[in-house]
């Protein structure tokens, strides 16, 4: 009789945490409208991992990027003061001299409700120039691309990605 | 009662339950289907404001609609205290922005036409900053004159946010009626059709 008023419980138990599970679920969504709205995912740093310099001389590398599907950020240069630049801060390390970063000029947007209003924005891939000379030897280059992005509608909070590639210096 | 009985109450228990447990679940999201479709048909911008609603959920907004909206206090851009229940018996319209949310800036001349057209009904505009803490409330104050605001600019904190529901898009806006009950919300910007609409709404809420 103590083994089955347990069993009962515990049956009685397991079913109402799986409704319970049921009910926190999240439902799906139509459209898969997922990936808008994560800051973090609206620019990726696509490559290059490692690059071949030659030391001692001024170089230049080129970083490429990508703006997700669907959104834009500002450019370095945004056609209003309160917008947020996009900006690459880098880590100094010793023997490897950034010297200037290029940004490309911005595409002109015009938002879906002002269209007298234009923007300057990166969308799809865009790269920037970034000029170097380094000590002979193998150095890590590390950054981050701050970006504020926004969709044709709304906007997300600036953010910051990292970046790092390994410069060889021959 | 014998040892078999209890096994056939046990099972056909479980089983009963096991019925309850779909249907709760079917009912439910059922329920959100028919949701979807409401927000799909909206008079204006029918697929983009789907697509808002969308957003939204996905982002973990909850549907605060016919909840009470969440109690706050924060400062103006000119440092006065300011609470939401100093707006009991009023329509309020809760507006999440930010200086570099472009959206946020275009919809702003309406909310100014807005508030001028329905404050005599008891109708008030929140604005609540989205940008960051360090901001200066000074930068704020002069971005909501250079706008021509009319309505006060409460500069923000995470405890709002989260409040709210995280509020990861901006414009985001919580419509809350006379009673102090959300009825309407909008993540991303919206024609100036729907704000006033959602307007209409809050004034209606609760009666006068």
């Amino acid at each position: 009789m103590l083994r089955l008023t347990a069993v009962l419980v515990g049956g009685l138990v397991c079913l109402a945490t799986s409704a319970q599970v049921l009910k926190d679920q999240p439902l799906p969504l139509p459209g898969g409208a997922n990936q808008q709205g994560d800051a973090a995912a609206a620019v990726q740093f696509l490559y290059p991992e490692t690059v071949n310099i030659p030391a001692r001389r001024a170089a230049q590398i080129d970083l490429h990027f990508r703006v997700a599907d669907g959104l834009h950020i500002n450019s370095h240069a945004p056609t209003d003061k309160y917008l947020i630049p996009a900006r690459l801060a880098v880590v100094e390390v010793q023997g490897l001299n950034i010297t200037a970063v290029d940004f490309p000029p911005g595409t002109e947007y015009a938002p879906q409700f002002a269209v007298k209003e234009k923007l300057s924005v990166y969308t799809g891939e865009f790269v920037l120039h970034a000029h170097l000379k380094a000590q002979p030897g193998e150095h890590l280059l590390e950054g981050a691309l701050r970006y504020q992005a926004c969709d044709a509608n709304s906007c997300m909070p600036p953010h910051s990605i990292p970046i790092s590639v390994t410069v060889v210096a021959q | 009662m014998k040892r078999n009985q209890w096994v056939i109450v046990v099972v056909l228990a479980a089983f009963a339950l096991m019925v309850w447990s779909g249907y709760a679940n079917y009912k439910r999201r059922k329920q959100y289907a028919q949701r979807q479709v409401q927000g799909a048909v909206a008079p204006e911008n029918a697929n983009n404001q789907s697509v808002q609603q969308d957003v939204a959920a996905d982002e973990g907004l909850p549907d605060l609609r016919g909840k009470r909206a969440p109690e706050f206090s924060l400062r103006t851009v000119e440092g006065k205290k300011l609470s939401l229940s100093d707006y009991k018996g009023k329509a309020v319209l809760i507006n999440f922005w930010a200086t570099w949310c472009a959206p946020c800036k275009i919809e702003m001349p309406w909310l100014v036409a807005l508030r001028s057209q329905y404050a005599p009904q008891g109708f008030e505009i929140l604005g609540v900053s989205e940008d960051d803490a360090d901001t200066p409330r000074s930068k704020l104050a002069k971005f909501g004159q250079e706008q021509g605001l009319n309505y006060p600019l409460l500069v923000g904190d995470d405890a709002i946010s989260r409040k709210y529901g995280g509020v990861e898009f901006l414009p985001t806006s919580y419509f809350v009626g006379r009673d102090g009950k959300i009825v309407a919300e909008t993540a991303g910007l919206v024609s100036k059709d729907e704000v006033e609409a959602s307007i209409k709404k809050a004034l209606a809420a609760g009666g006068k």
